[in-house]
């Protein structure tokens, strides 16, 4: 009869400790998408501020060619911790 | 022969300008318009009834309120439960937009880039000034400057950190807006093969694209739900991200 009552108090007690903690749902559909994604988006956003300081200071392919190399960096970067927190 | 594509253009029904902007009255907001009264609809018959055992509306309505307050709860913590009204409206909008484009002759408003990316800049903005207005600018902009890292590595990371933190409103725009306008264009090129393979018979010809058509309507819909939940729990992250780790 204890032994029963200590195996629930362990359950309530994970139950109630796990009840806000962060999950993050994950189906391989929704993985490869989203990976996909956040490899490409720095890419996008990379190349638009370059070509905005391309505009504002007229030096046409310099910054083009210095934010593409960061957003590309930027977009493999985001996809290791990406990939770090889920495995 | 219409092209795949033709299924997205905008039509204008009631033409409406006003000092020289045009506003008018086109097939998307009508569908916006459908969307919003089907989710009044939904909501009104739910709330109808207040049994403590539920009738099978109100027990509907429960859940989605139950889905999306969990949803709060995992993600963002006790502090995030005040947003749950606007995470609420935004997750029903385009759960209900998705799913009623895939009636026949409707219009699908998700697979706008304008449109999706309104929303997330808007999320965006809100986020960010979430952040501000809580941590302070100071704070906010040490964001971007982790502790702990040489002075020569920082002049790298800062821009990556920047560029990261802007990339957020273009993956969030642009993986709805893709999902949903590659998903509705395959199907209607599938279903042109319809026509071409079976001109000379149906059966031989014609009935594969048909069977490929169900199972990919079926996708389609599950795509409806996971864009939408997507959507969803990536705007609690980014709230959580504003509120907690800066």
């Amino acid at each position: 009869m204890t032994r029963n009552l200590e195996k629930f108090r362990e359950r309530l007690k994970n139950i109630e400790e796990n009840r806000y903690k962060k999950k993050s749902e994950s189906k391989g559909l929704g993985i490869g998408m989203k990976i996909s994604l956040d490899l490409i988006s720095p890419i996008i956003v990379g190349i638009l501020i370059g070509l905005g300081f391309d505009k504002i200071f007229l030096t046409k392919p310099i910054f083009f060619l210095i934010f593409l190399l960061l957003g590309i960096i930027t977009g493999f970067i985001s996809v290791i911790k990406s990939m770090k927190s889920l495995k | 022969m219409a092209s795949p594509l033709s299924q997205f253009e905008i039509k204008t029904l009631i033409p409406i300008e006003v000092f020289g902007y045009d506003i008018s009255f086109t097939n998307s907001s009508l569908a916006m318009l459908i969307t919003i009264s089907s989710i009044l609809l939904f909501m009104i018959l739910g709330l109808k009834s207040s049994n403590i055992i539920p009738s099978r509306k109100q027990s509907l309505l429960e859940l989605s309120y139950e889905f999306i307050a969990n949803m709060i709860l995992d993600n963002v913590g006790k502090s995030g439960m005040k947003y749950l009204s606007f995470i609420f409206s935004l997750f029903m909008f385009i759960l209900i937009g998705n799913l009623l484009g895939m009636f026949p002759y409707s219009f699908t408003w998700t697979s706008h880039i304008i449109v999706t990316f309104s929303i997330a800049f808007f999320i965006f903005l809100a986020v960010t000034i979430i952040a501000i207005s809580k941590h302070g600018l100071v704070k906010f902009l040490k964001f971007f400057a982790p502790s702990g890292v040489p002075k020569p590595m920082l002049l790298l990371l800062v821009p990556i950190e920047i560029i990261s933190y802007l990339s957020r409103p273009i993956s969030l725009s642009v993986r709805l807006f893709a999902n949903m306008m590659a998903g509705h264009t395959l199907l209607k090129v599938i279903g042109g093969f319809v026509f071409v393979l079976g001109a000379n018979s149906f059966i031989i010809g014609g009935a594969l694209p048909v069977a490929f058509l169900v199972a990919l309507t079926g996708l389609e819909i599950v795509i409806a739900f996971l864009q939408a939940y997507v959507f969803a729990i990536l705007t609690c992250l980014y709230i959580n991200d504003a509120i907690h780790l800066h």
